[in-house]
């Protein structure tokens, strides 16, 4: 009976005094956030991680970037071959509706990359390092406004969010409108100039970090939007005189991955191929989708004949813009057997056409692949920023400071040369507003060409020259379902709208 | 006290027909009291837990143990020992007080066993309140598989068993329904270890199956008992000098069915079908070309063996066995091995105290199937032309005809040194004293140890891209620690009052603590291929990345259960158990896990007497509340994700991130399901029929779901919440009748069950799945089955331009009904009424819960021939055939289906017509199947070779017999199997890279010396 007794006490031990430590099990290999944000320099990361969604995947690389900011336009269309390009072309046809999955993508990686912004914002407040904190919460507040831009742009009307929710009430929350948005957007891109250092305060080392400059970029663009001309002439005009930025000597090479920060690119992408990480730093969406189908990359989308046929004659651009029928890339050997195997690319039935900004030779194409080539999107570059100085001074009657702006984009189209010197591409004199209008859109037609910024500008050209943009669609190019009330902006994602219940209500036009 | 036997005997469980023999042992005479301890057996020599051991005229009284021992005072140290076990005849021994005693209770009766083993206990069937159903040796066995958890299909009613093809996979068992959106496979309990799966046991070692289904019987395990439990008994040492057991099976798998896929003629066929092309002018002289599903599979060969060696004497019995276990898959390069060893001992260190261990040992291979193409393997098979041969003329793999479309042979032959290693020891040491007779305590400390390791080298191939290209050589080297140990305190006290109360009550304390952690590292470009140079250190500098994770959990329970029987008539049951666990949030850190059951024994009521020819009649209810707690740990926490793959690059270079992207939830708790089950057990016809029905209504409360947050605007991930309930009744019901004429023996056991699931709440979300690439949309939504299909229905197929025009007419606002709708397009309802079709008219279009599920059992024997043969059948699931309308590119192979899709020529069918992405491609009615199906699942004959023979050299028995498994399914379904084993509910019935299950055939001998 002895033994019992110690048996029964070992049990009572264990069950009683010790149980409540028993049950406390302190996570192993996680970090729980009180933790990890003790440490101040850790804000950082989580810093990092906003940096590192700008070009992971389809978000803004892939499906969903060509669907909601190029396949309203004329410049891409899908292969019709290929289930994505099918859906893809979806958007062009203006058939897509509120459950279109891409559209759905679209709003969880924005709204996911909003949290990482907030995720910041709402510490630094708490932190004793000001100048850390400074420093991080401007560089979340600018990619908060980015988003918020975006979503502006694609949903007209949308949640707003300046803060991690704090409770479950405030997890269902209804739209925002375009005031308020625009609201936080323009004070955060305040916040980010007056906190951000500028490029070569950064340093070498920090490239890839957007910066004071960058921040007075989007806020020009913003105001743009906003028709505030004086407003995006202004802070196009600081960029201008910082002298941080130029235009980069070549347009050819301006999208070679050897020139990811060159001096025009105000907001690099962060795709660098690593053949560890098979998730986002694997195949490049961005070219994964393009290419020649058959040859290299899916072919998923192509740029459109519009596009060509869109180019002033004998403009460079175009050579460097897209690789034709019967060019060669460098080093390829074309799979196909009745193709000459000196770089020639034997293009499918469907296409005559490829996108080049996204073609190198294939020295540049990591482990021999053409989809892990280290191609980025410029999210905002120097170009843009003159155009944008361009089309507000000239909206504000200032033809004058327009059109020097305006040439600086065409001297470096022609090589660096004057229209006398090359012969193509003729200076713009013309001082009427209407006419220099239209040459400034169809130079940011060109000069920005495939990179993302086609859609946004053309519904925004509908609103300062009525009946621009459905003219263009409906007459020009036959894209007869296209209404500008409703396709201006993207309907929210139906599963939003029936999860919320009631709170979050779908768009007029799309109701 | 005579009477009272004999009536007992009147009133014995149907399927059991024991008769007893008595054994009288002259004595002498004592004056005192004395315990007489002794063994109860079987006439087998099996031991008999759960007889009443009584002495005649006196009070009080005991019940067999476990290992069928008893221990009983005897008042006047002589008397007449009474040995009753239900279903069975009485038997009487006279006792001098002597021992230990040796009993033995033959039986002649086939079926069901008279003693159940329940949680920390047996029980007699005829005592029991709960829901029990019980598999023993002999059917274990029969069945090919790695897993014994596949024997269980067709055989208990309410468990629903799909079995998974790959080799050393575990099949995903289903007990009533599915109570919850995670994982709802059952708890298993190897004596007394919780397992999560028995993978590494040997079906020979096992004695016997219960699978727990009521709350009644699964409300001890608490927190881990709502989807089932399923107790695994290993076989223990008898009595007895050594007995040598061996078993030994040779076969080879096959694949049982062919997914019906266009040969070469066929498939140029359908490519000018769907080009609209005449690319292939004379299609028939193309003839059969490359059938890659020849090519791909095998006829995996199949070994079995086993060799036990068992026996015992008055203090210690043994049972220590080895065995080996191999199996071919029907994939090629694609194989599983298990080599096993046990050790069953049990040693009397006093007349109070025993100590005893399980210990087992397992190591086991699974090969195979891991390029990093795999998963695209099952769907490229049925895609790829057959006009490619696997190789080129250089003897490289030639690419599938699209990017899309890999080269099955070569993903299967690249995957071929994928090994996943597994070594794992279970065991368990205890102790048990008897205090005062029928006060006993037990302890057991158990410990469960794996360790996993999963090595993988993939040479550099380049074959297509982007889906079947390996640019640099990989090393993939994942090793996984998981050490759990467990110690069980137990007291139990069993007591006879009077004739009439009977008593026994168990109480315990238990302690759980688990620890997990992963290393895993891969590199690239290693310096050779050479085999034996694999390792990380291969590869070059920042050619490496490692990475590592851990857990560590931990579980404290205390337990209580009281059964009391009333005059053998009236039979309660209490249970009770609290859980505390370190994965529910501090705000919740114990769960109270009640139940209750009554039982009637209707047919031991003096009115019944009259009907004689109601052999046991009883009726039983039972209701309770038990838990699942199978969620990740430190939900309660909000934590920070470092994740490579987003890392930030500045300057070329990445660095590393951190950030908070999920809630927490400090509430977090177990999910509660609450059941009733309503039970009658009726046996006639002096016992050769017997009928057992039960009526399940389970419920799951606060079930842990991630639900989408409403809205979706918050860009946060949402973590679980106890926030759901679903609900599964239905009936089971399992009819048995046993007979014999003459030497002629035989058997039919019929067995069924059904359950309808239903959502009750999922916080008014509606939680969607997918599985990856297939293209199936799964709905969990109130009201609806979980899981359902979800996508348009289909309505006819458009005849002609002017049908389109009339629907076209619809709407008044000029929309297309179905935009670029063509003569032989599917024609889509309109749901939603408003005359077009849009994402809202997608609806339910099907449920892949099966009606019901049946199966029978015919044994026979005659003379030296045994035969049995099992037949299940599966009604009424639905199934998503994925690859049937897969066609977003014209460049694929199709099911011959597709010769008969619509032209306008051929407009009698039920196929569209065939183009590349049409909205024919829309996930709809159209893809999903009938997936309702019959099969023979076991077929065996047997023959015993006559004993004269064998007793001349020295062997006792020996039997030789042919076995078939799931040699033919019986269905409408066009793919491979209709048995598609998704373990996800939101996955269930997607047939998309499902390793299609295969029959065996096999030959071998059980031998006994």
């Amino acid at each position: 009976m002895s033994n019992l007794k110690y048996i029964f006490l070992a049990a009572c031990l264990l069950s009683f005094n010790s149980c409540k430590k028993f049950l406390e099990k302190t996570p192993q290999g996680v970090v729980s956030d009180d933790q990890f944000f003790a440490d101040e320099k850790n804000v950082d990361l989580a810093v990092n991680r906003i940096y590192g969604t700008l070009s992971w995947r389809e978000y803004t690389i892939g499906r969903q970037f060509f669907s909601t900011h190029e396949m309203g336009g004329e410049d891409f269309i899908g292969s019709s071959n290929n289930g994505i390009g099918t859906t893809l072309n979806l958007f062009q046809s203006f058939t897509y509706d509120a459950s279109q999955g891409f559209l759905q993508q679209y709003w969880d990686r924005t709204y996911a990359n909003l949290n990482f912004c907030n995720q910041v914002t709402d510490r630094t407040a708490a932190m004793k390092n000001r100048e850390l904190a400074e420093k991080s919460e401007a560089q979340a507040k600018f990619f908060r406004a980015y988003y918020h831009f975006e979503l502006v742009n694609v949903f007209g009307q949308a949640p707003l969010r300046d803060h991690v929710p704090t409770s479950p009430e405030e997890y269902d929350i209804p739209k925002s409108n375009e005031e308020a948005l625009y609201a936080l957007i323009i004070s955060d891109l305040e916040y980010a100039i007056a906190h951000l250092p500028t490029k070569s305060q950064w340093g070498t080392a920090d490239n890839g970090r957007i910066t004071k400059g960058t921040a007075q970029g989007l806020l020009a663009k913003v105001y743009l939007f906003r028709q505030d001309y004086a407003k995006a002439q202004q802070y196009a005009n600081d960029v201008m005189t910082s002298g941080e930025y130029s235009l980069f000597n070549d347009y050819r090479l301006l999208f070679s991955p050897s020139n990811l920060y060159s001096s025009e690119n105000m907001m690099p992408g962060g795709y660098e191929f690593t053949s560890t990480i098979w998730s986002g730093r694997w195949y490049n969406p961005y070219l994964q989708y393009q290419g020649v189908s058959g040859e290299f990359g899916d072919g998923v989308l192509y740029p459109a004949q519009a596009l060509v046929d869109s180019y002033e004659a004998g403009d460079p651009r175009k050579e460097a813009t897209i690789l034709f029928k019967g060019e060669t890339v460098e080093g390829w050997t074309s799979k196909d057997a009745s193709t000459p195997k000196d770089g020639t690319v034997h293009f499918p039935s469907n296409t005559n056409i490829a996108n080049k900004k996204v073609t190198w030779p294939k020295s540049y194409w990591n482990n021999g692949e053409y989809s892990f080539q280290d191609v980025n999107p410029m999210f905002l570059r120097y170009a843009d920023v003159l155009l944008i100085y361009a089309e507000a001074s000239n909206e504000l009657g200032q033809a004058g400071n327009a059109l020097p702006v305006l040439e600086q984009i065409r001297y470096r189209a022609r090589g660096n040369k004057s229209y006398a010197a090359a012969g193509v591409l003729p200076e713009i004199t013309t001082t009427d507003k209407v006419q220099l209008r239209e040459k400034i859109w169809h130079e940011r037609h060109i000069e920005l060409a495939l990179e993302g910024h086609r859609w946004f500008d053309l519904v925004r050209y509908e609103k300062v020259s009525p009946g621009y943009t459905v003219n263009l669609l409906k007459n020009v190019y036959q894209r007869t379902a296209f209404d500008y009330n409703r396709h201006s902006k993207f309907p929210i994602p139906l599963a939003m709208i029936t999860s919320s219940q009631g709170i979050l209500t779908q768009n007029d036009a799309w109701k | 006290m005579k009477k009272s036997l004999f009536l007992y005997l009147q009133a014995c469980c149907p399927a059991l027909l024991f008769f007893l023999c008595v054994l009288l042992i002259p004595g002498k005479d004592y004056a005192q009291e004395k315990t007489v301890t002794g063994i109860v057996k079987d006439s087998s020599g099996n031991p008999l837990p759960g007889v009443r051991v009584t002495v005649k005229n006196a009070k009080g009284g005991t019940i067999t143990s476990a290992e069928g021992k008893f221990s009983i005072v005897v008042p006047d140290s002589k008397g007449v020992l009474v040995f009753n076990m239900m279903g069975s005849a009485t038997q009487e021994l006279f006792t001098d007080g002597s021992g230990p005693l040796s009993v033995t209770l033959r039986s002649e009766a086939v079926g069901l066993q008279d003693v159940v083993v329940v949680g920390y206990g047996v029980q007699r069937r005829s005592d029991l309140t709960g829901a029990v159903t019980s598999l023993k040796a002999a059917d274990i066995t029969k069945i090919s598989g790695s897993n014994a958890a596949e024997a269980l299909q067709g055989k208990a009613p309410g468990v629903q068993i799909l079995n998974v093809g790959q080799p050393g996979n575990a099949p995903v068992v289903r007990i009533r329904g599915i109570g919850t959106n995670g994982d709802p496979n059952p708890l298993y309990v190897v004596d007394g270890m919780f397992v999560n799966d028995i993978q590494y046991l040997n079906s020979h070692d096992i004695a016997s199956m219960e699978i727990l289904k009521d709350a009644s019987a699964t409300a001890i395990y608490g927190s881990r008992g709502a989807n089932g439990v399923i107790l695994v008994t290993t076989k223990k040492g008898k009595n007895g000098k050594p007995v040598f057991n061996f078993s030994g099976s040779e076969g080879f798998q096959f694949l049982t069915r062919r997914y019906k896929v266009a040969d070469a003629s066929q498939y140029a066929t359908l490519q000018n079908m769907i080009t609209g092309t005449s690319t292939y002018p004379d299609p028939a002289s193309l003839g059969k070309g490359t059938n890659w599903l020849d090519e791909s599979t095998q006829k995996g060969w199949v070994r079995d063996y086993q060799l036990s060696i068992a026996g015992g004497s008055e203090n210690v019995s043994y049972n220590i066995s080895g065995g080996y276990f191999k199996q071919q898959g029907v994939m090629k390069f694609t194989d599983y091995d298990r080599f096993t060893l046990r050790a069953n001992n049990e040693y009397r260190l006093s007349k109070r105290l025993k100590i005893g261990h399980n210990l087992s040992m397992s190591n086991s291979n699974i090969t195979g199937v891991g390029s990093s193409a795999g998963a695209r393997v099952f769907n490229a098979l049925v895609r790829v032309s057959p006009l490619i041969k696997v190789y080129d003329d250089n003897g490289n793999f030639n690419p599938g005809q699209d990017p899309d479309i890999i080269n099955p042979y070569a993903a299967l032959y690249y995957g071929k040194d994928a090994n996943n290693n597994s070594l794992r020891f279970v065991g368990n040491g205890w102790l048990n004293y008897e205090i005062i007779p029928g006060l006993a305590f037990r302890s057991s400390y158990g410990i469960d140890y794996a360790y996993d390791r999963y090595h993988y080298f993939e040479p550099a191939y380049t074959i297509s891209s982007p889906n079947q290209i390996h640019a640099n050589n990989s090393l993939t080297e994942n090793h996984v620690n998981n050490k759990t140990w467990l110690w069980e305190n137990t007291l139990s006290y069993d007591k006879q009052i009077g004739n009439d109360h009977h008593l026994n009550l168990l109480a315990g304390i238990t302690a759980q603590d688990g620890y997990y952690n992963k290393l895993e590292g891969v590199g690239q470009n290693l310096a050779f291929d050479y085999p034996d140079y694999q390792y990380l250190g291969a590869a070059p500098a920042g050619g490496v990345s490692v990475t590592s994770q851990a857990y560590s959990e931990s579980m404290l329970s205390y337990l209580f259960r009281a059964n009391y029987s009333f005059k053998d008539k009236y039979l309660f049951t209490g249970t009770f158990r609290a859980d505390g666990s370190s994965k529910f949030g501090p705000n919740n850190r114990y769960g109270y896990f009640p139940s209750v059951a009554v039982g009637w024994r209707v047919s031991e009521e003096d009115f019944m007497r009259k009907l004689s020819w109601v052999d046991n009649l009883k009726l039983r209810a039972s209701w309770g509340q038990v838990g699942n707690n199978k969620i990740n740990n430190y939900i309660a926490y909000s934590s920070v994700i470092q994740d490579p793959v987003y890392n930030a690059l500045f300057n070329g270079v990445y660095y590393s991130n951190g950030t908070v992207v999920s809630t927490a939830n400090p509430n977090i708790k177990w999910e509660r399901t609450e059941q009733t089950d309503l039970g009658i057990e009726f046996a006639t016809l002096k016992k050769r029929l017997s009928i057992e029905f039960d009526y399940f209504n389970r419920v799951t409360k606060d079930l842990l779901l991630i639900i989408p947050i409403p809205g979706g605007s918050t860009g946060i991930t949402p973590t679980y919440s106890n926030i759901g309930s679903i609900r599964n009744r239905g009936f089971e019901f399992l009819v048995n009748w046993n007979d014999h004429i003459g030497d002629f023996s035989y058997g039919v056991t019929f067995s069924g069950s059904t359950y309808k699931n239903t959502v009750l709440n999922f916080g008014n979300q509606i939680i969607t799945g997918s599985q990856w690439m297939s293209g199936s949309v799964h709905r969990g939504e109130k009201g609806q089955p979980i899981g359902y299909f979800y996508g348009y229905k289909v309505a006819g197929i458009f005849q002609s331009d002017a049908q389109i025009a009339e629907y076209n007419n619809k709407n008044d606002q000029g929309k297309p009904y179905q935009a670029n709708a063509k003569p032989g397009d599917l024609i889509y309802a309109d749901i939603d009424g408003d005359g077009y079709i849009t994402g809202n008219d997608q609806t339910n279009i099907g449920s892949p819960h099966p009606k019901f599920i049946g199966g029978l059992t015919l044994t026979a024997a005659y003379k030296n021939f045994d035969f049995a043969i099992d037949i299940m059948g599966s009604f009424g699931a639905k199934i998503w055939n994925s690859a049937r309308n897969q066609i977003n590119s014209a460049n694929t192979n199709l099911h011959v289906d597709w010769l008969n899709a619509w032209t306008p020529t051929n407009t009698n069918t039920d196929m569209p017509r065939l183009a590349a992405n049409t909205s024919n491609s829309w996930g709809s009615s159209f893809n999903v199947q009938d997936g309702s199906y019959g099969k023979i699942r076991n077929v065996e004959l047997g023959y015993h070779l006559s004993s004269e023979l064998l007793n001349r050299i020295r062997i006792s028995n020996l039997r030789l017999y042919i076995n078939l498994t799931n040699p033919l399914y019986i269905t409408k379904y066009k793919g491979f199997s209709p048995e598609v084993a998704n373990v996800s509910p939101l996955e269930m019935g997607t047939d998309f890279s499902t390793y299609p299950v295969s029959g065996t055939a096999r030959i071998g001998a059980n031998l006994t010396f």
